[in-house]
């Protein structure tokens, strides 16, 4: 079933009466690893659950297949279940083994005479389409829905309505069928016996009686093909992310009253995480942020700045790379706005940006100072230059509206800021270079040991989403995976590794100075992004990007598909129709590849966008891909 | 501070002190504690109280030190009964005066011993404590005191009189898996340790956990 914004306040009311008890913890709550927002949901969620001292076991999972053993793990008496950022593309129950008998509550009979189940999962979860199982058919199944479903999905939910009361019919019809038969055989036997005077009338009526039958389930095939089409079109349609987890978790905070300034920050921080990849999400919600900022954290109280502020606030913000902590040349340089909007990767573009500096009536050198040595002059009419040059060069859009945190005296840190520090914390590979010798370690090793890294960054990103020197870390990193990311990215534009085929574009990494950074799913998406906003300022066609890079130690591919991009700014959004948003549809094209290839392909990722396949098995996988005519 | 010559009349009239008190127990013919002044022992005895004041647990009684300071007020009452009376030997006068007031110190001294060990032990009855050494009598006050309070809690059955007046801090806790341990069982029920995850618990639940390095505590 599915619970729309509005009656969160009863989820909430319902897992703290049942996860209430003198006993150990009833409550689970499993998170997405690989993911800000799925990060910042959890830690807006336990906070809160923290202060009604309800208490809790938060898991990180790595993606499917862990996900499925650490729930068969579970005690029998855990009462519910939250899985954030994972979960709303598959059948829940089925997926876990779940036998609703199992958990019928004796004691607590509802008023109708049926029994509530004594064990809940609570689904949040931004992906769509959402699995049609867990919305309409499960009670234990309870999916947190923004509106999507009462919006979008009428048709849906009558085709699968109709389909469950049509299977149900053709169950009833089978055992119907039985009885029809042994009457026929009944009749056979009167006709034998000779009673011939009844004999026509009878026949006719069965003859008839059948006929009507035969209709009826022809019928009823032909509207259950219709509906199943519905349904599968449903599903074909791609993937996509409507909303943050955060922001979800946040409305359900907003209903029972317990907002405050930290939750609101990590909710910030959660949506503004799918920018890069989901524009909308952060446009549509913007507003609403905006006026949750303002009215938790009022500005204009005339407090001075001081040791323990940690004041929210409404500020400009760059599509720099870490204007606050780097230097105005290298977040100009690194920026993937920018890069696009001047293509910096090439010769001619980087002299453009010289001559911008030299617009700006900013010199060479004083660019290079760190931000926070910069002549304090130029710092101050910053805005007034960048609005004077900027449109000359077609960046007007490179100022827009962001969120600042101030930490006391210990700096300030812009939102977007944050969530390149925590994903650079997620992606950073501490472990790398320690098993590279033993060429003998299975595979399944490698790749378990590649996860508990992963788990292991999720908690450093934990801790550091409340510890600013931790971020500051976190943003030495991002720095050092931009630079890598930009210079791989360069590569594949100068040695022309980016294919454009019929349907799609096209970048395999093999080797270069970076590459085994791109193990990381993150950092691999990072890239794409980069493609991808080079791709959509270049050439308008509207084509998705299947990036893959090699992994020798395991002797795998892995394979990320990214839907295509509209180019950034207002100008361009004007053009386009905006409600199109573009879908990625690269998780149905790939499963359904490799089913009928035979690949040995691993779909574990929540992202279903990224697989693992084999070595051998990639370059028939790629073929079979382009000509399939899915994407 | 003293003069050489004041430092040198203090350690005179020290010396004179001492003088006069072997004297004393020479005449009662006990040479146990030669060479020490009277009330040296029950000195002890106040110091080893002042030590056991701050320690949890009650410490086993120290019989030879109270044998031999009764011991020593015995012997000074014996000695100033066999001392005639006589009003105009001053000298006389000024030992008896001294012996009393040696004899009162020590009963001063083992009064409060006795005291002190007697707070302890109500102390111990009232924080529910087992009593692990302690004489015969110290025993026997205990179990009885035990008795006087279970009577007298049983006038207020619904107030917890014994229970601590410190009100809780961090009675729940955040705390990370460092191994996997499988199924804890605790007080109030099963846990499953499962590595890197975190739980928000019942700190006396996890306590001996951390301590044994299971899980780590999150600040």
């Amino acid at each position: 079933m599915y619970i729309s914004r509005g009656n969160f306040s009863k989820v909430f009311d319902d897992i703290k009466r049942t996860s209430m008890s003198h006993s150990t913890c009833k409550l689970i709550i499993f998170v997405a690893c690989l993911n800000v927002d799925a990060l910042c949901a959890s830690k807006i969620l336990t906070n809160v659950l923290r202060k009604e001292i309800i208490q809790y076991q938060l898991i990180p999972i790595v993606g499917y297949s862990d996900l499925k053993t650490h729930y068969d793990r579970l005690d029998g008496d855990i009462t519910n279940i939250v899985l954030l950022g994972c979960g709303a593309m598959v059948d829940l129950e089925s997926f876990f083994d779940i036998d609703p008998n199992d958990f019928v509550d004796k004691d607590n009979q509802n008023l109708d005479g049926t029994f509530t189940s004594s064990r809940s999962i609570y689904v949040i979860d931004g992906h769509k389409p959402w699995n049609l199982d867990n919305i309409f058919g499960s009670h234990i199944i309870k999916c947190l829905d923004d509106g999507y479903i009462d919006r979008e999905l009428d048709r849906e939910k009558e085709a699968y309505a109709t389909l469950i009361k049509l299977q149900e019919d053709e169950e009833e019809e089978d055992s119907d069928d039985g009885e029809f038969d042994s009457e026929e055989s009944e009749n056979e036997n009167d006709v034998v016996n000779g009673l011939e005077e009844d004999e026509d009338e009878e026949l006719t009526s069965s003859q008839e009686k059948k006929r009507k039958a035969i209709q009826e389930t022809k019928q009823r095939k032909r509207q259950m093909k219709e509906q199943e089409r519905l349904v599968e079109q449903y599903y074909a349609t791609g993937m996509t992310i409507t909303v943050s987890v955060s922001l979800q978790v946040y409305t359900m905070l907003s209903e029972i009253g317990e907002t405050n300034t930290d939750n609101l920050w990590f909710t910030i921080i959660g949506t503004i995480s799918l920018d890069n990849l989901y524009p909308d999400v952060y446009r549509m919600s913007f507003e609403a942020l905006k006026a949750e900022v303002t009215r938790l954290s009022p500005t204009d109280l005339g407090l001075s700045k001081n040791a323990d502020s940690s004041q929210l606030s409404v500020d400009t913000d760059y599509y720099l790379f870490l204007l606050r902590h780097w230097t105005l040349y290298d977040s100009f340089f690194y920026s993937n706005y920018v890069n696009a909007k001047l293509s910096i990767w090439s010769e001619e573009g980087r002299k453009r940006l010289h001559k911008m500096f030299a617009r700006m009536g900013i010199s060479l050198q004083d660019s290079k100072q760190n931000w926070l040595y910069m002549d304090t002059n130029i710092k101050k009419n910053l805005n007034v230059t960048f609005n004077k040059v900027l449109g000359f060069f077609g960046l007007d859009d490179l100022i827009r509206e962001g969120f600042v945190r101030t930490y006391g005296f210990r700096g300030t840190l812009s939102a977007s800021e944050c969530v390149e520090s925590i994903s650079a914390l997620l992606e950073h590979n501490k472990a790398s270079t320690t098993n590279t010798d033993d060429e003998e370690t299975d595979i399944n090793e490698l790749i378990s040991l590649k996860e508990k890294a992963w788990i292991e960054n999720f908690w450093s990103s934990w801790d550091a989403l409340d510890n600013i020197d931790k971020i500051n870390k976190g943003l030495e990193y991002a720095k050092e995976f931009q630079k890598a990311v930009f210079n791989t990215g360069m590569a594949v534009l100068e040695k022309r590794l980016l294919k454009t085929l019929k349907i799609y574009h096209l970048v395999v990494l093999r080797d270069g100075p970076d590459y085994e950074m791109f193990r990381n799913p993150l950092i691999l998406i990072r890239l794409g992004n980069w493609i991808l906003e080079s791709c959509a300022e270049s050439n308008k066609t509207l084509l998705p990007l299947v990036l893959a890079a090699l992994d020798e130690s395991t002797d795998t591919f892995l394979v990320v598909g990214l839907a295509p991009r509209y180019p950034r700014g207002r100008k361009n959004l004007e053009d386009i129709d905006q409600n199109t948003t573009l879908l990625n549809t690269f998780s149905v094209a790939f499963q359904q590849v490799a089913g009928t290839t035979g690949a040995k392909v691993r779909i574990d990722s929540f992202e279903s966008s990224i697989i693992e396949i084999r070595k051998e098995d990639f370059q028939p996988f790629l073929e079979k891909l382009a000509l399939s005519g899915l994407v | 501070m003293l003069g050489g010559d004041a430092s040198q009349a203090l350690k005179k009239n020290h010396h004179h002190h001492r003088k006069h008190a072997s004297v004393l127990i020479t005449t009662t013919r006990h040479r146990a504690f030669e060479g020490k002044m009277y009330g040296d022992i029950a000195n002890k005895l106040v110091v080893e109280a002042k030590r056991t004041q701050s320690l949890e647990q009650l410490t086993v009684f120290q019989d030879e030190l109270v044998r031999s300071i009764i011991k020593e007020t015995k012997d000074l009452a014996k000695a100033l009964e066999t001392m005639e009376d006589d009003d105009e030997d001053r000298s006389k006068l000024c030992h008896q005066f001294v012996a009393h007031l040696a004899m009162r110190r020590n009963k001063r001294a083992l009064l409060l011993y006795e005291k002190l060990r007697a707070e302890k032990l109500d102390q111990m009855v009232w924080e529910n404590k087992e009593l692990e050494v302690g004489n015969h009598h110290e025993l026997e006050y205990f179990k009885s005191y035990s008795e006087v309070l279970i009577d007298y809690k049983s006038e207020f059955p619904d107030v917890d009189l014994t229970g601590s007046l410190e009100p809780p801090t961090d009675v729940f806790i955040d705390v990370r898996v460092l191994k996997d341990a499988g199924e804890i069982q605790t007080e109030y029920g099963v846990f499953n340790l499962t590595k890197d995850s975190q739980f928000f618990v019942r700190k006396a639940d996890v306590e001996r956990l951390i301590q044994q390095g299971y899980l780590q505590l999150i600040t």
